[in-house]
């Protein structure tokens, strides 16, 4: 037991600071605690993996064998650069603060690489007055050593000042030394038992995302590639409520379009665009993770939320490269539930399936332009083989009757006269045809020039009479004059379309009242008629292409749905617009073209001096 | 000539088809009225019973399938054959609800159209 003091006096640590002092009445500790301590720490270093419990063991064995009153070992971060606790004796907090290279017993241990022992450490220049304030009055600390790395410090501290021999601070040394290679290796080992772990939880995340783009691109709609998207999100977060919300195309609303779990009844629902936190998240273009939407001043109608009970919630935008369209998010009852990590990887799946999101919703578009066009070509074809029959049926008539001897100058005469009608309207219908696709394709050129609307209005209502049929009557209201810049042909093209609309869309008969008079810097243009009005939402309807009102439709009023189309298209290139009101189903129609007195046709002349 | 004449009502909302249609069948002989509608031919009906009816099916008011429905369920008028005319595309596959003697689209032969007629009427006034 002497020769290990003494060696231990020789070559053993050097003591900075009263290094000679002895404890008063401290017991040194005897050879054989000392063996039977390093034994003991021996077996426990092959033993125990895991670096926190090994710690754990070897602080209470440094206090036992030193009789100290704490110990703690702290190792380097060398992430902060700082000294953290990561095992203490009971009696120690955990949650003291991180401890700078060159402070306190343990920082001067680590920063010099040699033991320190400090016997009155009130009195010494390197304490943190929070150790002196928990009653520390004497401490050493020994780094633990790997190929000359300092990897942490083992520390005893003392409530009695003086304490602590050399003797004492050598046993420490050697519980230290053949500590910090163990701790070192279990460190290493726990390192990669994380990182193994975390490369293992990366690819699950990533098979995960793999099968979800799988999944999403074995389908084509968009309703079954959105039920994929919720999936795969449910099972990279864990969430149990989760919906995706899409903007609502040529308007100004978001719908919810999918969900999952207790969001079912959510479905379909519309807000406006850019409200609350879907508003938000489309805004930024960023995630957002809220912990309780309820008291989040963010959210749109936060009583709402409320009622339906969730409180986490967590969405990421769906993007391209056009811009956000929509927003998968996941929510839960329990506040603050999502983590970081749910963001990203809730973000990864909305950056995979964004791209397949928007590809359906073209999908979905395109299968719709498809139908329209297959519709139209089904009503057009209709359209035009009705003339057709006409002709042919008056082109066999005639020869029949020449074969009979039945033509007679008169019968000839008036079977031409339909010949004729028919292949006008046959030609009409052509020109629209033609129309279409010239506006369609951008070649509809406008001719301008100063025209007297006021005249023209009067010249096509004279072409009807003021009886246009039995049943119905023409009431013009309209000024001496009104001289505006535009193409008289095509405002007499939307002139007789409204009125051919009228009276058509009014088959009992009526009224139709022309109306023109200066409005601000322009001219208001109205027909209006006391026919089958307009059920609800077909004002906007009626101007699209191939668009007809449901009642026209059902009352089987022939039509193509293409003059109207027309007719927005020849008012907006003037730099006007016209749109129609109704009452309602059967109260009449209103149509009003508004167009600018110094008209700035579409394409503009250069302006010259 | 005591010998009524067979009777033929022409429903077509086309001015033109409704007019050379009444006169090819007049040459023929036929006691022709026209309807532009389901409604209105409904009306003529009532006063006046035709051997044959010419159906024409997109009608505004009351279209062709519509016209027929109702006919088929008035016993006074549900046994007057119909032959169907018509530029619908999907004709060949809703004219089968129809039970119409004959289908004939348009545009058609005048030829074709009068032999389908003098055919349904014989084979009507011999039954």
């Amino acid at each position: 037991m002497a020769r290990v003091v003494e060696r231990g006096e020789r070559k053993g640590p050097e003591m900075p600071d009263q290094r000679r002092a002895r404890g008063p009445g401290r017991p040194r500790p005897s050879q054989t605690r000392v063996f039977q301590a390093l034994h003991e720490v021996a077996v426990l270093v092959s033993g125990v993996r895991d670096p926190t419990e090994l710690a754990r063991l070897v602080v209470e064995r440094a206090r036992d064998l030193l009789d100290a009153d704490k110990a703690v070992l702290h190792l380097w971060d060398e992430e902060h650069g700082v000294l953290r606790p990561l095992a203490a004796t009971a009696a120690v907090s955990l949650s003291t603060p991180p401890i700078p290279s060159g402070q306190g017993v343990t920082g001067q241990a680590f920063s010099l690489r040699r033991p320190v022992l400090v016997r009155d450490y009130a009195q010494w220049a390197y304490a943190l007055p929070w150790a002196i304030a928990c009653g520390v009055q004497a401490a050493a600390a020994m780094p633990l050593l790997v190929a000359e790395r300092a990897i942490g410090v083992l520390a005893v501290f003392f409530d009695q000042r003086g304490a602590c021999s050399p003797e004492q601070a050598q046993a420490l040394s050697l519980l230290a030394a053949q500590v910090a290679p163990a701790l070192a290796a279990a460190r290493l080992f726990e390192a990669e038992r994380r990182a193994r772990a975390q490369a293992e939880a990366s690819e699950r995340e990533a098979r995960t995302l793999y099968r979800a783009a799988l999944a999403i691109g074995g389908e084509l709609d968009l309703g079954a590639r959105l039920e994929r998207v919720l999936d795969a999100a449910i099972e990279l977060t864990g969430a149990k409520q989760t919906w995706v919300v899409l903007a609502v195309p040529a308007s100004n609303e978001v719908e919810i379009v999918a969900t999952r779990g207790q969001l079912q009844h959510w479905q379909g629902v519309r807000q406006p665009r850019g409200v609350g936190l879907v508003g938000t998240v489309m805004r930024e273009n960023r995630p957002l993770r809220v912990a309780d939407q309820q008291t989040d001043p963010r959210t749109w109608l936060p009583e709402r939320a409320h009622r339906a009970g969730f409180r986490s919630w967590l969405g990421v935008p769906l993007a391209d490269r056009s811009g956000v369209f929509g927003v998968l998010a996941v929510l839960s009852e329990e506040a603050d539930h999502f983590t970081e990590e749910d963001e990203r990887r809730l973000g990864s799946l909305a950056a995979l399936a964004g791209a397949a999101v928007r590809e359906a919703h073209l999908y979905q578009d395109a299968q719709e332009a498809i139908r329209a066009r297959d519709e139209f070509l089904s009503i057009a074809s209709h359209e035009l083989l009705t003339p057709v029959t006409g002709l042919k049926g008056y082109a066999q008539l005639l020869q029949r009757s020449l074969e009979r001897g039945m033509l007679d100058p008169e019968r000839l005469t008036r079977t031409l006269g339909w010949i004729n009608g028919a292949a006008d309207r046959l030609a009409e219908l052509t020109r629209d045809l033609l129309d279409i696709s010239r506006l369609r394709t951008g070649q509809l050129v406008l001719r301008p020039r100063p025209v007297d609307l006021a005249a023209l209005v009067r010249e096509v209502a004279d072409r009807y009479g003021d009886h246009p049929s039995e049943r119905h009557q023409l009431v013009l209201s309209v000024p001496a004059a009104c001289p505006v810049q535009m193409d008289p042909e095509r405002l007499d093209q939307v002139l007789t379309n409204l009125l051919d609309n009228a009276l058509k869309y009014s088959p009992a008969g009526g009224q139709v009242r022309v109306t023109l008079r200066q409005q601000g810097e322009g001219a208001l243009l109205t027909v209006s008629d006391e026919g089958i009005g307009l059920p609800p939402g077909a004002e906007t309807t009626i101007f699209q292409p191939f668009g007809r009102a449901s009642n026209a439709a059902e009352r089987n009023l022939p039509g193509m749905g293409l003059g109207l189309y027309i007719c927005r298209s020849i008012v907006e290139r003037h730099g006007g617009q016209i749109w129609a009101e109704s009452p309602g189903d059967g109260q009449g129609t209103t149509f009003s073209v508004w167009l600018p007195l110094q008209a700035s046709p579409s394409p503009v002349e250069p302006a010259r001096d | 000539m005591t010998e009524r004449r067979y009777r033929v009502l022409v429903l077509d909302d086309d001015e033109i088809i409704r007019g050379f249609l009444s006169e090819a069948l007049n040459d023929e002989g036929y006691e022709v009225r026209q309807a532009a509608s389901g409604r209105e031919g409904l009306n003529v009906l009532q006063e006046w019973r035709p051997n044959l009816i010419l159906l024409d099916l997109m009608m505004p008011e009351m279209d062709g399938w519509a016209f027929r429905d109702e006919q088929r369920r008035r016993p006074e008028l549900a046994d007057i054959p119909v032959i169907v005319l018509s530029a619908a595309r999907e004709l060949q596959l809703r004219s089968q609800h129809l039970a119409a003697a004959d289908v004939i689209a348009k545009p058609f032969d005048l030829d074709d159209l009068l032999a389908s007629v003098a055919r349904v009427i014989a084979r009507n006034a011999a039954s």
